[in-house]
């Protein structure tokens, strides 16, 4: 748990400024939230995106390729038969499958990164506790802060709506 | 609507609150009559299509149409007319993510439920046309004390790989683009147990940037893997003819022809859906005339299309020489079907070239009327694909006509209703339309 500031914007640009501010004068961002991805949240140096990318990509690649295996071990040696003269190993016909399996695998790993990353499924935690953090899934943005002094100064100036302390 | 527009894709005066609060209204509030009267008429048509399936189980196929000629009858049309829908739907949602389209807001989330329902209805028509459903489960190769292992070379096979990942990557899909707004709804909750349920469906979604950074790669990623995905899958239903050796359907182009078909039959059923939804739960401001417009082009395009694969299917027929294809073209236009096939034309084809008016662009009933026209002509397409060639046949021998039986009915017009059961559940159980993306399009256009 980190002690924190919480301050609620009414909107994007003030939240924005408020993010600006605080990088600019080493104020601690603990995390931002809002009802959508703002551009100030966007972060180049978060390597959380780049990780679920990998996870999709390899479980994709690897679920194709291990149902291309199994075509192969099937159909050239646990059950190989003549079809019409074609190869055992008719590979352009054995490319389909994998296709759509690894497909599937890759969104569903990918899925399960985002839950990872995310710490999720996590029904109850802390910012809920907080008194009007349901708005920041609808209309509101709230930035955590390090709690300080300055924090709040710099919440106070950004014109925040409001500002709590609170447990995160 | 009062009020100047607030964007191109918004009427009236939208901000993010009034997003949240039209979008999840119809989730709090109590269902009206309409509503529950259009459950119970389209529960009566589940209940017919649940009834025909069970009495083709205890009969068997013989309670349909089909002969020794035409073995794939209405289940075949059927299956391949809701995979095309069911494909259109994903398709619209991840093309329009792609291509960065700021209309996708208002149309993805109703678009992608068409997908999940039309795909799941789809999978049951080549289970029940098997003659020993009980036997599906040959498709997947599981450990066996015969040893046998299934065909891989058959696109029946690919068929079946093809459904079953999409379906399940379409749900994935689904869900991931539902969390945000199902957490919108938890914290709009007015009961405990409302917000309670919402709450373990949206996962702990709480909004914090790291979320949305790692959620927005996901969607992106999955968009672009869905267009590959969604094209393969119906070129596979494409394939299920064109690698067979009869006439009609013998043909290269049928994969790419199959995938603007699905995108145009899709397309028609997204409009019939949303000119339902945009007055049935009040979202006149978000879903706009000008989405009608976008979408009206979109039939228009696809229609020309259409159009273009129908002259390509006569010209191979009448340029390859093929008696068998030849015969097969002048049974098309000559045969016992050809009014059949001349309404397809004109649903699929001449209905939607009105869209090359403004005034007709602009008009809800010129919309509803020619789309559901073009689901009336994809489905009689379907349906003639399947009985021009396998009526026909190479030879004459083989000519036998189809005469549909009324389980083929029940099954057909249950389908419809089985649909629009669970479309209407969709509309009073989840937000209809994506308030993230929505809040998205608002920041874009500084309105928040």
């Amino acid at each position: 748990m980190t002690a924190v500031v919480l301050a609620e914007f009414a909107c994007e640009a003030d939240f924005s400024r408020a993010m600006g501010e605080a990088r600019e004068k080493g104020v601690r961002i603990v995390d931002g939230y809002a009802p959508f991805l703002p551009e100030a949240g966007r972060d180049p140096r978060d390597r959380g995106p780049l990780l679920v990318t990998i996870a999709l990509a390899i479980a994709g690649f690897a679920a194709a390729g291990g149902f291309y295996l199994l075509e192969w071990w099937t159909a050239t040696l646990a059950y190989p038969f003549d079809s019409g003269g074609r190869p055992a190993n008719s590979w352009p016909a054995f490319i389909m499958a994998p296709f759509e399996f690894g497909v599937f695998c890759a969104g569903l790993f990918g899925f399960l990164a985002l839950l990872a990353l995310c710490g999720l499924p996590r029904p109850h935690q802390g910012l809920f506790a907080v008194e009007g953090a349901e708005r920041l899934s609808q209309d509101r943005y709230g930035l955590a802060l390090e709690a300080t002094d300055a924090a709040e100064a710099l919440a106070q100036r950004a014109g925040a709506l409001s500002i709590r302390k609170a447990e995160l | 609507m009062s009020g100047a527009p607030a964007t191109p894709w918004l009427d009236g005066p939208v901000d993010a609150a009034t997003v949240s609060a039209e979008v999840t209204r119809p989730v709090f509030a109590r269902p009206s009559r309409a509503w529950w009267i259009a459950l119970a008429i389209s529960g009566l048509l589940s209940g017919v299509l649940w009834g025909g399936i069970i009495y083709t189980f205890e009969v068997g196929v013989g309670a349909w149409g089909v002969n020794t000629s035409v073995v794939w009858g209405f289940a075949i049309a059927s299956y391949v007319y809701w995979i095309g829908i069911g494909n259109a739907g994903t398709l619209i949602s991840a093309l329009l993510l792609i291509t960065r389209q700021k209309w996708r807001a208002s149309v993805n989330r109703f678009a992608e439920a068409m997908t999940i329902f039309a795909v799941s209805i789809a999978g049951l028509f080549p289970i029940i046309h098997l003659g020993r459903p009980m036997y599906f489960y040959w498709l997947f190769p599981y450990v066996n004390f015969r040893s046998l292992w299934p065909q891989w070379r058959s696109a029946l096979i690919w068929d079946f790989w093809a459904i079953l990942s999409y379906l399940l990557f379409s749900i994935i899909f689904f869900y991931v683009g539902l969390i945000p707004d199902l957490a919108t709804v938890r914290d709009r909750a007015r009961t405990k147990l409302t917000a309670r349920i919402f709450g373990l469906l949206a996962l702990g979604w709480r909004g914090s940037l790291g979320h949305w950074r790692a959620y927005e790669r996901l969607v992106f990623c999955m968009a672009c893997m869905a267009v590959p995905l969604v094209c393969s899958v119906h070129s596979i239903v494409g394939l299920d003819f064109a690698a067979s050796l009869m006439p009609g359907w013998d043909e290269s182009i049928f994969p790419p022809y199959f995938v603007v078909g699905a995108l145009f039959s899709g397309f028609a059923v997204v409009v019939l859906l949303a000119a339902w939804l945009r007055p049935a739960l009040g979202l006149e401001n978000i879903i706009t005339a000008r989405h009608f417009e976008a979408m009206a082009k979109v039939l228009l395009a696809s229609s020309i299309v259409m159009g273009l694969s129908y002259c390509t299917e006569w010209f191979s027929a009448w340029y390859g020489g093929q008696r068998a294809d030849v015969q097969e073209l002048s049974f098309t236009f000559g045969g016992p079907y050809n009014w059949v096939y001349f309404t397809m034309l004109f649903c699929n084809v001449a209905a939607s070239q009105v869209f090359w008016m403004a005034r007709a662009r602009a008009s809800m009933a010129v919309l509803i009327t020619v789309a559901i026209l073009v689901n009336i002509g994809m489905w009689l397409e379907r349906i003639l694909i399947i009985l021009n060639t396998l009526s026909h046949g190479q030879l004459p021998s083989s000519l036998r006509i189809f005469d549909a039986t009324i389980v083929d009915f029940a099954i057909l017009i249950g389908s419809f209703g089985f649909f629009a059961f669970l479309m209407l559940l969709f509309s009073k159980l989840v937000p209809v339309v994506s308030m993230h993306d929505m809040r998205k399009l608002l920041s874009q256009e500084k309105l928040t």
